[in-house]
Formats: structure tokens, sequence, C-alpha cells
């Protein structure tokens, strides 16, 4: 259990690290790197070795945007083994509809129920 | 108007800064200028529902405060300019005010045109204007930035958008005996030396201050010894040093006699705005609290004012443009 | 003013630039992403343990409460200053990407509903779902043809 919970605390961690260097060391803004990671997630699990950090950092690798693209990707790969061709199509935001879905309809109770501060 | 050289212009009339009004914002006034400015509000959106229209109040309050501390004049013309998308700030403050009207932009070099405008006009013979140059760091940041509530990071070298508005009244007559002056301007070319990143509009700026301080010197034949200071619109001390070190290339020290509002209205060290203040705001409320107060008082006699704007729009930036800077000196005096 | 070019001012300018502390941020970045991700980990094992929810149905539900969390973070204006301490600690989880989306769904309340609020509400999270997509289809369609191609 704990030893669970210390390689996704690391694996999460150096994840962020990762972003965080390119944050400091290149002009990629903070919409730019989530882009980077889902397209690297997507990559990488297509190669097989994002399956191989989610068996060693679970959460850790599941929770940063890079697990958004293993999902989309392992949903779209399930989906073409089930439906063939449709499945390219269908399988990535089936695997992914939850985290979209959520985003949207929170956001919006959320942007109507709050209004924007500005910063401290 | 006489011109000296190529882009200085020195007035032959008298032409007063007769009184001035600054109105900041909450964070603004927790800085280390706080005490000398006129009014400041305690709630960036000032009871209103948009930032935008908490922007145009205060510039609204800054410009009607002026004007009835000084009801025996009335102004021919307002001259204004703000960094939002059609100067919406200046034209729905001219709404309100009911005198004709000239809208300016130059980013956050704004106040220094319309202070060169106002006093072109008054030399040309109108009896009195009024400027304001107004910015919110609210609107400032969903134009050119990020959502308020988006957990970003800047960089190290970034700006804080002031809040706030500076209003000057520019006048033939010295109504209230405070002897200050514009004597000249100083026009500015828009210099680029290929900056592209956003987030770094001090290094933008700074070639356009060094271009338009040279060519001040030039053209009135004088250099930094005729100044007590010489005092930029929003470089923080970063930029500062950057302008020193661009300036000592053509032979102008001007180390112990260069401020900048942008690094004087926040406390760097303890107030989070990264490398500090930016935005028409920053050079109109320091000089129009601060500057000005200390002009009154003699304190200082002699002042070169060079607020310095960075002429990029999000499209431009976006095609990845480079960003063009520009700055206009006017001098400020008094005898 | 004496030619200076493009080249030497760079030099200059960067020469000069104030000090970021990446070192700093970094420790930050990996203490606070580290965190947001132990929480979605206690979430996945309170689903699949306590609740008995199957692995599949957990990870949804997970990214579900994550996204929820964040909203309601956002919302109450405690995300941004979590960002501001952890830069990409708190950008690069989902919860990041929920901010991303809720941030200026906030923001653009004051243009109306419809071109305010729901037109905007992708402006930042837009390019990561398309990117996404479209790196997912390439893939796929390469692994669907090497099936079609092996079986």
């Amino acid at each position: 259990m704990f030893k669970v919970y210390l390689s996704v605390f690391i694996v999460g961690g150096l994840l962020c690290v990762i972003g965080q260097i390119l944050l400091n060391k290149t002009t990629l803004k903070p919409a730019n790197i989530l882009v980077v990671y889902i397209t690297a997630g997507v990559i990488l699990s297509f190669v097989g070795l994002y399956e191989k950090l989610v068996n060693i950092g679970y959460a850790g690798a599941t929770v940063p945007l890079s697990g958004f693209g293993y999902a989309l990707y392992k949903g779209s790969k399930e989906a073409i083994i089930n439906d063939g061709l449709l499945g390219i199509f269908t399988g990535g935001l089936t695997g992914t509809a939850g985290g979209i879905a959520a985003a949207i309809i929170f956001g919006f109770l959320v942007a109507l129920m709050f209004n924007a501060k500005t910063k401290k | 108007m006489i011109k000296n050289g190529n882009q200085s212009f020195n007035f032959e009339k008298k032409i007063y800064i007769a009184d001035t009004y600054s109105v900041v914002g909450p964070k603004e006034n927790s800085g280390p200028l706080s005490s000398y400015f006129h009014k400041y509000f305690s709630d960036d959106l000032c009871g209103k529902t948009s930032y935008e229209n908490a922007e145009q109040f205060m510039c609204t309050t800054a410009a009607e405060e002026l004007l009835m501390k000084n009801n025996t004049i009335k102004p021919d013309i307002y001259i204004g300019g703000d960094l939002l998308n059609q100067i919406i700030t200046t034209s729905f403050t001219a709404r309100k005010l009911n005198v004709p009207y000239w809208g300016i932009y130059s980013a956050c070099s704004s106040f220094g045109e319309a202070a060169s405008v106002a006093s072109m006009c008054v030399e040309a013979g109108m009896k009195s204007a009024v400027i304001t140059a107004s910015s919110h760091f609210s609107t400032a940041e969903r134009q050119y930035r990020a959502p308020l509530e988006l957990g970003n990071q800047r960089p190290a070298w970034a700006q804080w958008t002031v809040t706030g508005a500076g209003a000057a009244l520019i006048s033939d007559t010295d109504v209230n005996k405070n002897g200050v002056m514009i004597k000249g301007i100083t026009i500015g070319k828009v210099v680029d030396l290929g900056v592209t990143d956003t987030d770094n509009m001090s290094a933008a700026m700074v070639p356009a201050a060094a271009d338009c301080i040279v060519a001040h010197f030039e053209d009135n034949s004088i250099d930094e010894s005729y100044y007590d200071f010489i005092i930029t619109g929003d470089l923080t001390s970063y930029g500062g040093e950057l302008l020193c070190s661009l300036l000592e290339q053509n032979n102008i020290k001007i180390k112990s006699k260069h401020l900048d509002c942008g690094a004087l209205i926040f406390d760097t060290k303890n107030q989070h705005v990264y490398s500090g203040g930016s935005g028409c705001a920053c050079f109109s409320t320091v000089f129009s609290g601060y500057f000005y107060q200390l002009l009154c008082k003699k304190a200082i006699k002699r002042v070169l004012c060079i607020p310095t704007g960075a002429l990029l729009s999000p499209t431009s930036s976006q095609q990845g443009e480079s960003i063009p800077g520009v700055a206009h000196a006017f001098r400020a005096e008094v005898e | 003013m004496k030619k200076i070019s493009n080249q030497e001012y760079k030099q200059l300018y960067e020469q000069k630039k104030p000090k970021e502390k990446i070192f700093l941020n970094c420790v930050k970045a990996f203490v606070v992403g580290g965190i947001i991700c132990m929480i979605g980990q206690g979430i996945n094992d309170i689903l699949v343990k306590v609740m008995d929810i199957s692995k599949e149905n957990a990870a949804s539900y997970t990214s579900i409460i994550l996204v929820f969390i964040a909203a309601l973070l956002t919302g109450l204006g405690v995300y941004d200053e979590i960002g501001k301490f952890a830069g990409a600690g708190s950008i690069v989880p989902i919860t990041g990407f929920a901010n991303s989306v809720i941030s200026p769904a906030m923001e653009f309340k004051k243009e109306g509903m419809i071109f305010g609020t729901s037109a905007k509400i992708f402006t930042l999270a837009g390019p990561v779902i398309v990117f996404g997509l479209l790196s997912t289809w390439i893939c796929s369609f390469i692994y669907y043809l090497y099936r079609v191609i092996a079986l």
C-alpha cells in the first residue's frame, strides 16, 4: 500500500517536473504544455511504453494529461478490436468521455455560480 | 513651436501642467507610493459588474475630479488613450465628459503622446486640454494573456499591469500657481530589435526609449547633466539596467539619474508582481501622483519623462511578429 | 542611436534578464503534482475497494471527481493560487486541464451564456482535444492497418 502511493507520488511528480522544465526553459505556455502532454501520451501508448509506466506509477501516470492520451488510445484500440474501422473514430472519445463531459458540465455550472476575481 | 534637430520641438508659449489627478486600485495603494495618489479603490471592481466598467469608472473619476478641482477652466479638448481594443475606456469616458475628444493610442506610452498632443494644441491657441491614460490588470489580462482563474505561472521577467488612471490638465494659465511647465517634446520612432517573447516587454521597449533619449540629447545639444531625473514608463529595474547599458554604448551615462515608474510603483520584493509594473496607468499615475507633487514642491526641477509602449496585439504576436516599441518624451520643468 | 544588431541585443538582454529559480520551481511542481496524483490514487482505491466498482469505470469516475474538485477550486479562486505556487505541478494533471476549461468559461461570463461562456469554454482546452484526437486517429489507423495485414 505504502509502496504503491510512493511510486504514484514519484511518477506523477516527475511527469510534472518535465512540464516545469518545459515551462521555464522554453517559450511554451501552459496551453502548449497540455497539448504536448496529450500528444506524447498517445504516441507513447501506441509504442507500448505508457502501459509500462502505468504499471509502475498507477494514478501517477494516469492523472497527468499524458494519461488522458493513454485513455484516448486505449479506448480507440479496444474499439478497433470490437468494431473494426469504425473504432478509429469512436473509440478515443468513448475512453475519455467522462472527463471531457465533466469538464464541460462542471465548467458551465461553475461559471454560472462564480465570478472571476483578480489575481492576488 | 520651434523644431530642434530631427524630432524634437520646443514651445514658445508657457504651457503649464496646471493640475493632475491619480486614481489607483488596491494593489497599487499597498505599494510604496500609496501616500501620493489622490484616490484609491479598495475593490478593483469599483462596485461595477465588469472590469471594463471598473476601468472606465476609474478613468472617468480621474478626469471628473480633476475638472471639479479646477472648475474655473473649461477644457477645449479631451485627449487620452488606454490599452483596450478600440480604446473603449477613453472613448466611454469622453461620453461622460461632454468635452470635444481625440482618442490616441501608443500602448503604455499613451500618456506621453497625449501630453505631447495636448501641449501642441495649447501652443497652437487652445486654452486648455485634459488628458488621461488608464489601464486595469484584469481587463489587460483577458485581452492580452490568460483568464484570471487560470493557474498559470509567468516568468520572473514578466510584468504586472497597473490598475488605475492618471489625468492632467494642460493649460496656458497656471491656475494653481504650481509653475510646472512642458518645455518641449521629442516624438519617438518605432524601434524593433526582434524581441518576440510577449512576457519580455521590457526588452521590447528599451531600444525605443534609448533611441528617443539619444535623439532628445542630440536635437537639443544637451546631455544628462541638464536633468535632475530621467523617468521612463514601465521598463522595471531589469529594463532600466538594459537601458543604461544600451545608452552607455552611445556615451550617455544616466544610471544615477534614471528612475522607472514600473520599478517605483510596486515593492517588487514583497508584492507578487514579477519584475514590476506596466500598463498605461503605470506612468500616468506615478507621474500625476508622485512626480508632479515633487515638481510642485520644487524638490526636483527638470525631468525628462519618457513613457514607453509595446505596440503589439495578440494577433500580431500569435502570427510570430516581433514586438515594436515606441517612446515619447516630454520635458517637465519648474523655474 | 548607434546601430545594434538583433543578435547583439538578444545577447545583452538575455544576460540581464532576471534569473528564474528553476530548481525551486521543479521541487514545488514535483511535490504538488505528486500529491494530486496520490489524491487520484486514493479516490480510485476507495472506488474499487470500498464501493466495489469495476476498474475501468473507477478510472472514469476518478477523472470526473478530480475534474469536479478542480472546477470547485477554480470557482472559489483557489486554483490560480495553487498554480502560482506549483506551476506545472498543477497544470499537467487532469485538474489543470479542467482549470483550462473552466477559467475561460468564467472569464467571459459577461459576454453572455452563448457567445461568452459556451463559445469560449474551449479556447484553451480545444487544442488539447484536437491534438489528442488527431494523434489518436493517426496511431489507431496504423494499428488498424497492422491488424488487417497481420490477421
